[in-house]
């Protein structure tokens, strides 16, 4: 989303399709790893846990997704519905596209 | 760190405690973006910082145009096709993922590789490992370190 705005893309869009992918992503993803990786050989310690854990794992992808990206992203959203003018000023003062973008650095971690 | 510089325990020299501190900043640097390490990454990074950008964006992008783009079906067809068919087809494409094994499918030490050569259990672990990053360069390394071991790849493909 923030390569995409400071290429001058259509940031909405890459919003939506990041929240799509990130729906999607953990009913999918364990699927292909079953499907394609096999069961023995150095590949041994890639698949994902044993079918009986992934409840397990639903659990602690959704919450990392729930608290990370959906709550982030309904708490401005609510912030620009409830004060439009002193986001925009908010915005501008901190300078907060570059603060994003330099947390997209720190993503490396 | 820098206090540990500055003020050196009065029973080590300058020399030594320099030694020391440049060991420490080394384990340090190592730990530092570890999951349990210094920063915690595993909650500032993963939950903080990933937070701060989605909660930046969501302050920046207007709801009409968010609710908008719900419905462009052939967008989402492209970037979600892209990314769970197109990538994954790629990497398929790139990886070695049949690599024969062998008949008894136990670790054999290297010397042993002449009983069962058509397996990556030949490899020492550092190499297998090394084999087994997904990258075309991996391709190259798992071939020479076979070769190296007096394999032929041409008999090898099944």
């Amino acid at each position: 989303v923030v390569l995409t705005r400071n290429s001058g893309g259509d940031d909405a869009a890459a919003m939506v399709e990041v929240m799509i992918g990130n729906i999607l992503g953990p009913f999918i993803t364990p699927g292909l790893c079953y499907a394609l990786l096999p069961k023995d050989g150095p590949w041994e310690g890639w698949l994902p846990v044993a079918s009986s854990g992934l409840g397990d794992m639903y659990r602690s992808v959704f919450q990392q997704i729930g608290l990370s990206v959906l709550v982030p992203l309904a708490a401005g959203q609510t912030l620009q519905w409830l004060f439009p003018e002193r986001v925009k000023s908010l915005v501008a003062l901190f300078h907060l596209p570059k603060v994003s973008t330099a947390c997209l650095i720190l993503l490396v971690w | 760190l820098v206090l540990e510089l500055l003020v050196p325990s009065r029973h080590a020299s300058l020399v030594s405690n320099l030694v020391l501190y440049k060991q420490h900043l080394l384990i340090r640097q190592l730990d530092v973006a570890a999951h349990g390490g210094v920063l915690k990454s595993e909650y500032s990074i993963l939950y903080g910082v990933v937070a701060i950008i989605f909660l930046i964006s969501g302050m920046q992008i207007t709801r009409d145009k968010l609710v908008s783009h719900l419905t462009s079906w052939r967008l989402h067809l492209y970037v979600q096709g892209i990314s769970f068919l197109l990538i994954p087809g790629i990497i398929l494409g790139i990886c070695p993922l049949d690599l024969p094994l062998t008949k008894s499918n136990k670790l054999s030490p290297v010397s042993n590789y002449q009983d069962n050569h058509r397996s990556w259990r030949c490899l020492k672990p550092q190499h297998r490992y090394q084999c087994a990053c997904w990258t075309y360069r991996s391709r190259l390394n798992t071939y020479y370190h076979l070769i190296k071991r007096g394999f032929n790849p041409q008999l090898w493909r099944r």
